[in-house]
């Protein structure tokens, strides 16, 4: 059994009212797409939960929480500390928005202004995502923004490179 | 027992379909994930689901992974609060069949519903001891 925030009981699919159902599984979507769409960068980067951790300066348990059921500490200070720490740029979209890019990108493109990038969206999935990461164009226009990631990089990449000590016993 | 013996009810069916993937449960265990699991933990799954339907590959870890234990490694598990969905990926298609072989439930949630807590919970501490000097 379990509690909303409005103290009315709950209990399981079956069980509550369509709403309450409709509610909990767009909750569900969406905090999925985040976390996908973080991990989908930190796969590409090659990068670790123990990475991240350090680039946040969290426990790595704390980001383990992230990704978690409940993403527990996911806030949306939280989500856009790690895209900038990723060096990445995530744009919050709608289904609705989201299908006119996708349609403005395949069509009318080159005739058009604007450059939307659906790099996410073409990459990963088929259907829309709501969270869509644009590649970071503007990391060269800010230079500390990109001195930061670079730091974090070279720094990663000394960590693997450092030759592991074995622990000797006695 | 093989897939012959099985009777209908037995035989995983589509549950869940997407553009690139589908996952195939028997009747009781889709039965079960409505039944016997929280609302939250049910929507969790199927966000999961229809976005692992949908091609994507990148699935945090905590909730989408190999089943550590499984000899020939083609076990894979959806994880969420208390509920293991294990099964494996069929390979003969254009469209990728996850067959799910076993649903396990931790802590299933009382089927039925229980009463909101009892308003004399709610009252100040005096008032609920003098209500029990009454009795």
């Amino acid at each position: 059994m379990t509690e909303v925030a409005a103290g009315v009981m709950i209990g399981s699919a079956v069980t509550c009212d369509a709403d309450t159902l409709a509610v909990e599984l767009a909750e569900a979507e969406f905090i999925i797409a985040v976390q996908s769409e973080i991990q989908r960068v930190m796969n590409g980067k090659g990068l670790r939960a123990r990475d991240l951790s350090k680039r946040l300066n969290v426990s790595e348990a704390r980001v383990s929480q992230m990704f978690g059921d409940q993403a527990k500490n996911l806030t949306i200070r939280t989500i856009a500390k790690i895209f900038y720490h990723l060096g990445q740029n995530p744009v919050l979209t709608t289904q609705c928005q989201l299908e006119s890019m996708v349609a403005l990108a395949r069509g009318d493109a080159a005739d058009s202004d604007q450059h939307w990038t659906v790099s996410g969206l073409i990459n990963d999935i088929q259907i829309g995502s709501n969270i869509v990461v644009t590649h970071d164009e503007t990391a060269a226009a800010l230079p500390d923004r990109g001195r930061l990631v670079d730091r974090w990089a070279r720094a990663e990449e000394a960590d693997t490179r450092r030759p592991r000590r074995l622990a000797v016993a006695g | 027992m093989g897939s012959a013996e099985r009777s209908a009810a037995e035989h995983a069916e589509v549950r869940v379909e997407g553009p690139r993937r589908r996952i195939a449960m028997r009747a009781n265990d889709w039965k079960r994930l409505h039944n016997a699991i929280p609302v939250t933990v049910f929507a969790r799954l199927m966000g999961l689901f229809r976005r692992f339907c949908n091609g994507c590959d990148h699935l945090p870890e905590q909730a989408f992974r190999r089943v550590a234990d499984d000899q020939h490694g083609r076990l894979e598990e959806f994880i969420s609060s208390d509920v293991q969905v294990i099964g494996r990926r069929g390979t003969d298609e254009a469209r990728q069949t996850f067959f799910v072989t076993e649903v396990r439930i931790a802590r299933a949630v009382d089927p039925v519903l229980q009463p909101a807590a009892a308003l004399q919970a709610m009252l100040p501490l005096n008032i609920v001891v003098q209500k029990e000097r009454e009795r």
